[in-house]
């Protein structure tokens, strides 16, 4: 038996099996909710989420379960991202966020660093704006870029540039970040 | 052999997914083993992926335990039992706690359904009647019937406004796009009523106090958005957080707050006409691509140069088409340009200024802002197509 994409399988026949979603939760929820953290900028929220999307995609059968659930969560994300309120508690969530993740835990040293890093890493993400946002996460996911396109609005032909961009500016902030951390100790 | 941009270099560098030709890869392939410093700026690009992606990789490395995969598995049961409790067109109920927020939306579902009844040229939604009582409120739920059976996808159920399952937090999504339901569900607005009256009464006197219905003796408001603004007139983002403070009872506290989303969402946009058709300004527009935007049109679509666009939506009515692009000024100010091969105009509203134009390209333009004539007019001095 040989394996398609994680969670689908065929057997010797070239019949598919039944998609293993228990394999695919295991090896992708972190994944998926650092995928949603990136669109939404609100970690719990991304968690909810993440699990809402295995949830819708229990019991399809996939021939690419981790692109369906991929396109699940960011049809989740976007359709969150349309709210009003959100883009009004976007500052003060990121803020909170940060500041939760930046308190003393009572875990080892590296589970701080950890969580400090993915604090920069999102606080550098928040400065992006909305749309290179969305094109660095999809990218970063594994989306092609006629996905991209259609779910950005962005001509193709222009993503390579968005792309080249984005990681630019999110490379900076992330640095800028870091400088400011270690400035202050 | 042309200048091979960075944006090109990246897509090639993204391989298949990049969607290039073969032979544009070819090209660019043939042109890196000639140039040293084009080929310097991909190793550049290519050592940037590789530490954007560890950066991104950040965010799941510090992820703690995954939850058990039973929580995932009764997730769905509630999924699916929520989906298949009705046979027929797919029903949700909303949590009592909701009410509230349904009775501000169908307040505004009302109000926009008085410009669709008298007036019949205005486009509604593709939705269904929709919002009925159940039985006398003796569970307290209200059913919305969605016209679209949700999918695992989320893409057509959630756009159309399926519900989180009921062990989500309420999300505003439910009372935002229960507007449109109102819009064609308006008739059904007394059929509501008791199951709303089952509403806890400290939300119930909340609601009230915040909804009014114009009385039938009131002239017709001429749009929605006046009416929306009345209705926003009793509520206020100040009220939504000083209830909050006074009574902090989580979900329908949070459902007024939703509901003052919902209102706030129906006054964003103005009432434009397509070749004299009003388009209701809750309508179904379609987000879509530049590319099946320039389809629609005939020609790529249009931009306010020096802002940045957010969204490119279509709608079509009839036989025409309606682009709109929408961009964001520094300040969050809105700006949006509409454009048909069709005539175009919006209603007056005191709360837009508007300039309409034909452009070089044969598209009627239509320019909606919330500032002055005078902006407006610099800004429309500066349009280019996108992409």
């Amino acid at each position: 038996m040989k394996r398609a994409h994680a969670g689908a399988a065929i057997d010797r026949t070239g019949e598919r099996v039944k998609t293993d979603w228990e394999e695919v939760y295991r090896t992708t929820y972190p994944e998926v909710v650092s995928f949603l953290a990136g669109m939404l900028l609100d970690r719990d929220r991304a968690r909810d989420m993440a699990q809402e999307a295995f949830a819708r995609v229990l019991g399809h059968e996939a021939d690419n379960p981790r692109g369906l659930l991929f396109r699940t969560a960011a049809n989740l994300a976007r359709d969150e991202a349309r709210l009003v309120v959100r883009r009004k508690r976007h500052l003060a969530l990121l803020k909170a966020e940060t500041d939760a993740a930046s308190e003393p835990a009572p875990s080892p040293a590296h589970e701080l660093e950890r969580k400090e890093r993915a604090a920069r890493v999102q606080d550098a993400l928040g400065v992006l704006s909305e749309r290179d946002r969305e094109v660095l996460v999809l990218w970063n996911a594994g989306f092609d870029y006629d996905e991209i396109a259609a779910r950005t609005g962005l001509s193709k032909g222009a993503l390579g540039t968005t792309i080249a961009r984005a990681k630019k500016k999110f490379m900076s902030a992330c640095s800028a970040r870091e400088e400011t951390d270690a400035a202050h100790g | 052999m042309p200048h091979m941009d960075e944006g090109r270099l990246q897509a090639w560098l993204d391989g298949e997914r990049g969607g290039l030709t073969e032979e544009e890869r070819a090209e660019i392939e043939a042109y890196l083993a000639e140039n040293e410093d084009a080929a310097a700026l991909v190793a550049d690009l290519r050592a940037e992926d590789h530490a954007a992606r560890d950066l991104l990789g950040a965010l799941a490395a510090a992820e703690p335990d995954i939850p058990d995969f039973s929580d995932i598995v009764a997730r769905a049961r509630t999924l699916e039992s929520s989906s298949a409790a009705e046979s027929g067109p797919a029903r949700r109920r909303l949590p009592l706690s909701w009410a509230a927020s349904v009775v501000l939306a169908v307040g505004v579902g009302w109000t926009a359904n008085e410009v669709v009844r008298r007036d019949p040229r205005v486009v509604a939604p593709p939705v269904p009647a929709a919002v009925e009582a159940f039985g006398s409120g003796a569970t307290g739920d209200v059913i919305l019937a969605d016209p679209v059976v949700p999918t695992a996808e989320g893409t057509t159920a959630s756009a159309e406004g399926t519900p989180p399952p009921e062990s989500t937090p309420p999300a505003a999504a439910d009372a935002v796009t229960a507007v449109p339901r109102g819009v064609a569900v308006a008739e059904n607005v007394v059929a509501a009523e008791p199951a709303v009256r089952e509403v806890e009464p400290a939300v119930e006197a909340a609601a009230e106090r915040r909804v009014t219905r114009p009385d039938s003796s009131e002239p017709t408001p001429a749009t929605s958005r006046e009416l929306a603004d009345r209705l926003r007139s009793t509520l206020t983002a100040a009220d939504v957080i000083e209830s909050r403070e006074l009574a902090p009872r989580g979900t329908e506290l949070e459902a007024i707050a939703a509901g003052a989303a919902a209102i706030d969402a129906a006054r964003i946009d103005p009432v434009v006409s397509v070749d004299g058709v009003r388009i209701d300004p809750i309508a179904a527009w379609r987000r879509t691509s530049t590319d099946a935007a320039a389809e629609a049109l005939g020609t790529r679509p249009l931009r306010v140069e020096g802002l940045e666009w957010t969204e490119v939506a279509v709608i079509a009515i009839g036989e025409a088409s309606v682009v709109r692009v929408a961009h964001e000024t520094e300040s969050g100010e809105r700006v949006l340009l509409y454009q048909s091969r069709s005539s175009l105009e919006a209603e007056e509203d005191p709360a837009f200024a508007q300039l309409s134009q034909r452009h070089e390209s044969g598209l009627a333009l239509l320019a909606v802002a919330p500032f002055g004539l005078e902006g407006l007019e610099a800004l429309l001095g500066e349009i280019s197509p996108i992409g």
